[in-house]
């Protein structure tokens, strides 16, 4: 067994001195192939239209909750530069804190809502959402009556005329719950409740692991899977940083109860928007709002209140079907 | 440390020495691992919609294969505790090839979870903010990397020992054996916990996941280190003794009779209750309103994982062929049930009652035939360079060109581990 | 041939094979070049709706004052006519003027349950106090009272503006800014587009909104059997 070996070995050293030209070529040659392999492997890169970050400084910004108020203003202004140079059009940015003594609270009367999604579009419009691919907060369920079983649910309904008999409509959002398991689960705390009970989301911060989007009981949390596209002549002016302002490739989006309005006392778009009224918002904290009157005197629950959230959005059925004499609950 | 630099330039020297054979299976995975890297280069310029992930289906084959090769590292520690617990002579050679493929596995991991970020620019907020230890995210992130490093101790030492011509220091590697036997538990438990702890997912939110994540690693996890010594035993001069076979084979017979019966328990519930939280599970398993992609995939894998288990029990199962076929078979029954079968039908129908199905795109498939290939890449230099090294073929006094030169030399000199 | 030149002849296999590695990347190389990458994107034309269509404000147009209509160039009211002649019968009968009226006000069939008999531009409470149609709540709430009584606090009826009174101005819309008083039952009206999200299938543009059969992939089918649809 042994002497077979050291003639090889010996075989292969006097090979060696000859091979070694070739063997180096062939060595460089291949490496070369590698490295081209590689470069035009990532070649797709350098059609990257956004860079991923606006800037270095950017990169390197601490969380949102950090900053002074200073370094906020310069980052709003910044973003408003960027917004420009993207749409064309003047923005005013800022970020309306929470006003003390306000926890916001949203009802929902399913004997009145017809599910007409006038509210999905007048927030699509107000928020400044992605409408290709398509992002929407609010979802409009048909529902049978008889049910409350939302995998019985229709979401694509589209009847020349609603309501449709014996059905009812339950618009699901964000619940802006107390105990959200979407702030629970992000790994870098990218999103949080604030003192108003709004759950906001820094589109600069979040990573895209989208563990809240699983985490979420109902379904309100969305994700930029492309760059959003807005058309320019849509785009509202009126804009917060953790609102509605345009939004990044990658990061998730939620309804924030329009805090760029609710927040300077007005009511939330998809409010305004609802032709019959079903939608009714204010301070809980305030006894005679309107939405502490419906929760001391109407019969009220919350979506999945097993899931144990403690939603802040309610649902409410008038005692009584509405006046066209067929059922809504 | 000049030393040292010096065993890794020899490592990386050593793993281009190879007969043709090798040199092919090296260019192959390595041209399956740019294909991937050219395909995660277009997702990223043009987002996750390139995926066919969706608003609803907000998961898919990127996590499918990390809560599998979760398992899979898991998985290394059923080597482990045979060898330093129970003393097992021998499987005593082979752990290292264990401990080598856990270290792969949590590479392709954390690769996996990097493609399947929005924003991977921005990794480093995790060191920012860390939001510990309320999101189990922030938990799989720590225990994945310190088991990473705790493998790479455990190896690396083990390995530069040998060769070093010198006993490893019992002190300097044992108590991190014993740490990363717990942590491989760890892994994999709190990986099961990411999912399991999420109210508005019912077809997650149940106690059993964790158990069955780990009888399904440990009968997945084994079988595929049978394969790897089947092949390190046939292409290479290593000899791979019958009987450290035959006793992994025993391990993955009772990780796999385990987990079919957690399985069983699991479906017992669900569909003899049949409550309204069946929804996702009657979805996997036979369709729901017409929609029933996941079917075919659910049976194929029960019906692997059948095959698998009555070829295990039967005698015959000595035989390398066929262990090798049950192998296989396990392998990929339990990857379809972790991944596709235990991913993608929570979020079907999603939690307010949409049913959006879910396909992998092409882009998305070629990300992941990258890591794979990627993964196998690490994992075939590993064993490349460990071969040589545990065999006393690369030392510390000995060129490179021994390796060449002997490149299938039977002298074997014993492990000094 | 004896296993070690064999294998020699392997190794020698395995150093020219460096060349077909090289070749290999290469070609690699060319195709990472020269292929469009895998265009794989769902995207479909975004749904624009109008503006217009979304109305943030009052569903009807109701006014404090009795409906003006212009007659013959000048601006009427309902006295203008109403004070030449009497109107004698009075009970439920079919009109021969206001014929565009229809009412469907339920139990609620005669005009002077509301319409004051004497005086047409003012209303009338079941008291017979006459009111003018700024306080048109008030007459409604005579029979719906629950529904006033809600009204009232905030809970029935659309709110605008301001939910805060001291940051911005409120508005409560009345009765008839959303109920028509001769028919007040809510109308059923037409719905905007549904959502178009992700891989669900073509937008809507190709689908005919009636037809049902629409792309399975994209459609939510209903429950086969549902016993409330059933029954009627």
């Amino acid at each position: 067994m042994q002497l077979p070996v050291l003639n090889n070995a010996t075989a292969y050293k006097g090979a060696r001195k000859g091979a070694t030209r070739r063997s180096f070529l062939r060595k460089s040659v291949a490496f070369a192939g590698g490295i081209t392999a590689f470069a035009a492997a990532i070649s797709p890169l350098k059609d990257m239209k956004n860079a991923p970050a606006r800037s270095l400084e950017d990169w390197f910004r601490d969380h949102y909750k950090e900053l002074t108020q200073e370094q906020k203003d310069t980052l709003f202004a910044d973003i408003a530069k960027d917004v420009k140079e993207q749409y064309g059009v003047d923005v005013t940015i800022d970020q309306p804190g929470p006003i003390p003594g306000v926890e916001y609270g949203y009802a929902l009367n399913l004997s009145r809502c017809n599910g007409n999604r006038a509210c999905v579009h007048a927030c699509v419009k107000e928020n400044n959402q992605s409408r290709s691919p398509e992002i929407q907060y609010i979802r409009v369920v048909e529902m049978p009556a008889g049910t409350f079983d939302l995998e019985n649910g229709s979401h694509n309904f589209d009847e020349a005329l609603v309501p449709k008999p014996d059905h009812y409509y339950m618009p699901i959002q964000c619940h802006q719950c107390a105990d959200p398991p979407c702030v629970k689960v992000c790994p870098v705390e990218a999103t949080w409740q604030e003192e108003d009970g709004i759950t906001v989301i820094d589109y600069d911060w979040c990573i895209g692991c989208r563990y809240c989007q699983a985490a979420c009981p109902y379904w309100a949390r969305h994700f930029n899977f492309a760059d959003p596209y807005i058309p320019e002549e849509e785009i509202n002016p009126d804009m917060a940083y953790l609102s509605n302002r345009p939004r990044a490739r990658g990061v998730m989006e939620k309804c924030h109860f329009c805090l760029q309005r609710t927040r300077k006392g007005r009511l939330p778009a998809c409010l305004e928007a609802c032709p019959t009224g079903a939608r009714k918002f204010g301070n809980l904290l305030d006894p005679n709002s309107e939405v502490s009157q419906i929760l001391r005197t109407k019969r009220i629950f919350v979506l999945k209140e097993d899931v144990g959230t403690r939603p802040r959005f309610f649902y409410y059925f008038d005692e009584r079907t509405t006046r066209n004499g067929r059922g809504t609950a | 440390m000049k030393q040292y630099l010096d065993f890794l330039w020899k490592c990386f020297r050593v793993s281009f020495v190879g007969d043709w054979r090798y040199h092919l299976w090296m260019f192959f995975l390595t041209a399956i691992a740019l294909l991937g890297l050219n395909a995660w280069c277009t997702q990223l310029v043009n987002g996750l919609i390139t995926t066919g992930m969706t608003d609803q289906v907000s998961w898919g084959l990127f996590i499918a294969n990390f809560t599998f090769l979760v398992g899979m590292a898991a998985a290394a520690v059923m080597l482990v505790i045979p060898v330093y617990i129970y003393k097992n002579k021998e499987l005593h050679d082979l752990v290292i090839f264990g401990e080598l493929f856990a270290v792969a596995a949590i590479i392709m991991c954390l690769l996996f979870v990097t493609v399947d970020m929005g924003r991977p620019d921005r990794l480093h907020h995790m060191l920012l903010r860390f939001n510990f230890p309320m999101s189990l995210l922030t938990w799989d992130v720590i225990v994945l990397n310190v088991y990473l490093l705790l493998n790479l101790h455990i190896c690396g030492y083990l390995i530069y020992c040998a060769y070093q011509r010198k006993m490893p220091a019992k002190w300097f590697y044992i108590p991190f054996v014993f740490i990363a036997i717990v942590w491989a538990i760890s892994i994999h438990t709190v990986t099961a916990f990411l999912l399991v702890g999420l109210g508005g997912r019912p077809f997650w939110n149940q106690a059993i996941i964790a158990p069955r994540f780990i009888a399904s690693a440990f009968a997945a996890g084994p079988a595929f280190i049978i394969l790897t010594l089947i092949v390190i035993d046939k292409v290479t001069s290593y000899n791979v003794p019958q009987k450290a076979i035959a006793t992994l084979r025993n391990l993955v017979l009772v990780a796999a009779t385990i987990n079919a019966f957690l399985l069983i328990s699991e479906l017992f519930t669900e569909f003899y209750t049949d409550s309204a939280h069946l929804a996702s599970t009657r979805y996997l398993w036979f369709g729901l309103h017409g929609h029933n992609a996941l079917v075919p995939w659910i049976w194929t894998a029960v019906s692997f994982n059948t095959i698998a288990l009555i070829i295990l029990y039967l005698p015959i199962s000595r035989m390398r062929g066929l262990l090798s076929v049950a192998c296989v078979l396990l392998i990929v029954g339990v990857w379809i049930e972790k991944g596709m079968g235990l991913i993608v039908p929570a979020f079907t129908p999603t939690p307010i009652g949409e049913i959006v199905e879910y396909f992998p795109t092409m882009n998305e498939t070629l990300i992941c035939l990258g890591i794979w290939a990627f993964g196998l890449l690490v994992y075939t230099i590993c064993v490349r360079v460990t071969i040589p090294v545990l065999s006393g073929r690369l030392t510390v006094d000995q060129d490179v060109d021994r390796v060449r030169t002997l490149p299938d030399n039977n002298e074997r000199k014993e492990c000094s581990s | 041939m004896s296993v070690q030149e064999d294998k020699q002849q392997e190794l020698r296999l395995g150093n020219s094979f460096g060349w077909v590695v090289a070749v290999g990347f290469f070609l690699l190389a060319g195709w990472f070049f020269l292929t469009e990458p895998v265009q794989d994107h769902p995207l479909t034309e975004p749904v624009r709706v109008q503006a217009s269509i979304i109305n943030s404000g009052a569903f009807r147009t109701a006014t404090p004052e009795p409906p003006i209509v212009v007659i013959a160039g000048m601006k009427q009211q309902c006295n203008s006519c109403h004070t030449l002649f009497e109107s004698k019968q009075m009970s439920p009968r079919r009109l021969a003027q206001h014929t565009e009226l229809t009412l469907n006000h339920g139990g609620n069939e005669w005009c002077f349950s509301c319409h004051d008999t004497e005086d047409r531009n003012k209303l009338v409470l079941p008291d017979g106090e006459q009111i003018g149609y700024d306080r048109i709540p008030e007459l409604c709430g005579k029979c719906h009272g629950p529904t006033y009584r809600d009204w009232q606090v905030g809970i029935h009826g659309k709110t605008l503006g301001y939910w805060n009174k001291e940051m911005g101005e409120q508005t409560r819309l009345t009765c008839s800014q959303c109920h028509d008083p001769h028919s007040p039952a809510f109308p059923t009206m037409q719905l905007l587009p549904g959502p178009n999200t992700l891989r669900m299938g073509e937008g809507d543009a190709n689908i005919d909104r009636h037809d049902h059969k629409h792309n399975p992939l994209r459609k939510w089918q209903e429950p086969k059997s549902n016993p409330w649809e059933e029954g009627h």
